[in-house]
């Protein structure tokens, strides 16, 4: 995936097209994550249904880009940075898979939820799903861009997810104290925010795969 | 196990009359292992591998400037025996050239010429356990005495390397061996490759990038008579560090 094109015209075009493939799916999955993120912040209980369903669509993305990796593997047989591609592209649509996944697991998790849960609970939620928003919408711009740099700060973005993980918990711990009735729903929360922070831990490694397939070489901590 | 360099070359540069074939070639070459060339066709690597046992001596307008020392002798001194050179440095060839002779005759006859075997005892060891190094034996030791035209194409490539080895040679020299054959026949020559490195050291020219991968521990990529870059296989074919390298085995040269 150099800017220099194949001889192999369709080679090249293959490539272009699982590379394709995989934005699209990205795209997919982040507008999953917002998606989820929202119903839960308005508790709108109706697109629960319209959220499995793009769950559905982003599995069926993941199965067409390992059919289209298989298939250059046994007929282009790729080398270097070709193969890394392959390589991290399958790692990739993994990772994109199991947040859509998270993201349908939330979604549902709000429907038993009540209408007057706390404001500060609800932001301190809400700003978590942001950040994890935020750091999906940069890991997308490093695989479009092909950008190391933009794949180190998504990365480093961990670090503000789970800090704003622990947060998050800490309201609801403190939702749960003040009634032990919350306890069904405090749980179900835990699971939100938790999710989100499992999405975020896929998030960086969508982003260390980036690295990996620029730089040939994992991304160590300076 | 220590790696040791069984060929250096320092600063070689062939010509063929007035166009130059190699410029400043600096490669090590370690003892049990099996080296990989490659590069596009015209790019020097058969012209590199043929200095190593000196048959560009027999062109008469090639020229040769600079070392290629084998276990640290310069193989290009004034004094060096030619032939005992070649008795060292076997090679096989891209298309299998038996000789038209028998199956027998074709393993024997180095070992003759070269005066190894004394008896026909010998010899007769000699063939048997050269077939059996180049995984033959079993399918013509029955018929020894018919010629080695009548096996097919990869049967008459081990013939070849049979040959090659019958002699003890030190390194073997392989010029695109598996170009003319077909998949098993490549399968059973790579996996043969495989078990005589550990008794010789061996260079491969290979246009298949794949075969150099299975085959090869170390790759040097040749361009327009540079060696452009030479490494690991794994590393070269996995993150090559030069671009043009990069280009060549990803297939976007030119």
């Amino acid at each position: 995936m150099t800017d220099d094109k194949h001889i192999v015209k369709s080679y090249g075009e293959e490539l272009q097209f699982l590379n394709d493939s995989l934005i699209q799916m990205g795209s997919l999955t982040e507008s999953l994550l917002a998606d989820s993120m929202n119903a839960i912040i308005i508790l709108d209980k109706d697109s629960v249904a319209r959220i499995v369903e793009s769950d559905k669509k982003i599995n069926e993305y993941r199965a067409k880009i390992d059919s289209q990796i298989m298939t250059l593997l046994v007929k282009r047989a790729p080398m270097a940075i070709d193969l890394r591609f392959a390589i991290t592209s399958l790692r990739i649509s993994q990772d994109f898979e199991r947040i859509g996944d998270l993201a349908k697991g939330n979604a549902k998790k709000m429907l038993p939820l009540p209408q007057n849960l706390p404001q500060d609970l609800l932001s301190s939620l809400k700003r978590l799903g942001n950040v994890v928003d935020a750091q999906l919408n940069k890991s997308l711009d490093a695989y479009i861009k092909k950008s190391k740099d933009i794949a180190i700060e998504v990365i480093r973005l961990d670090t503000s997810v789970n800090e704003h993980t622990f947060l998050a918990i800490k309201e609801v711990l403190a939702y749960l104290s003040k009634d032990q009735k919350n306890l069904e729903y405090a749980t179900n929360l835990l699971f939100v925010a938790k999710n989100l922070e499992r999405a975020g831990d896929h998030i960086r490694r969508v982003a260390e795969n980036i690295y990996y397939f620029i730089e040939g070489d994992y991304y160590k901590k300076s | 196990m220590d790696i040791k360099i069984k060929i250096k070359s320092t600063n070689l540069n062939v010509f063929y009359g007035e166009k130059q074939a190699l410029f400043d070639i600096n490669l090590e070459i370690n003892q049990n292992e099996v080296t990989a060339l490659i590069g596009p066709s015209g790019c020097g690597k058969s012209t590199f591998i043929r200095c190593i046992n000196r048959m560009n001596d027999v062109i008469d307008i090639c020229k040769i400037q600079g070392e290629i020392e084998m276990d640290g002798k310069n193989i290009y001194a004034p004094n060096t025996d030619v032939v005992s050179l070649r008795e060292k440095v076997g090679m096989v060839f891209q298309k299998p050239n038996p000789f038209p002779k028998s199956i027998y005759d074709n393993v024997c006859y180095g070992p003759k010429i070269h005066g190894i075997a004394e008896t026909k005892d010998d010899l007769d060891q000699i063939v048997e356990n050269s077939l059996k190094k180049a995984a033959l034996w079993n399918e013509v030791k029955d018929r020894l005495q018919e010629p080695g035209t009548s096996l097919s194409g990869g049967q008459q490539q081990r013939l070849c390397i049979a040959r090659a080895i019958s002699v003890n040679p030190e390194v073997i020299l392989m010029d695109e061996p598996c170009s003319a054959l077909d998949p098993i026949a490549t399968a059973k020559i790579e996996e043969l490759i495989d078990e005589l490195k550990t008794t010789f050291t061996i260079i491969i020219v290979t246009h298949s990038m794949s075969q150099a991968v299975r085959v090869s521990q170390k790759t040097g990529f040749f361009h327009l008579g540079k060696l452009i870059e030479v490494g690991t296989t794994e590393k070269i074919f996995k993150n090559p560090t030069n671009n043009m390298t990069q280009d060549y085995i990803t297939g976007r040269f030119g």
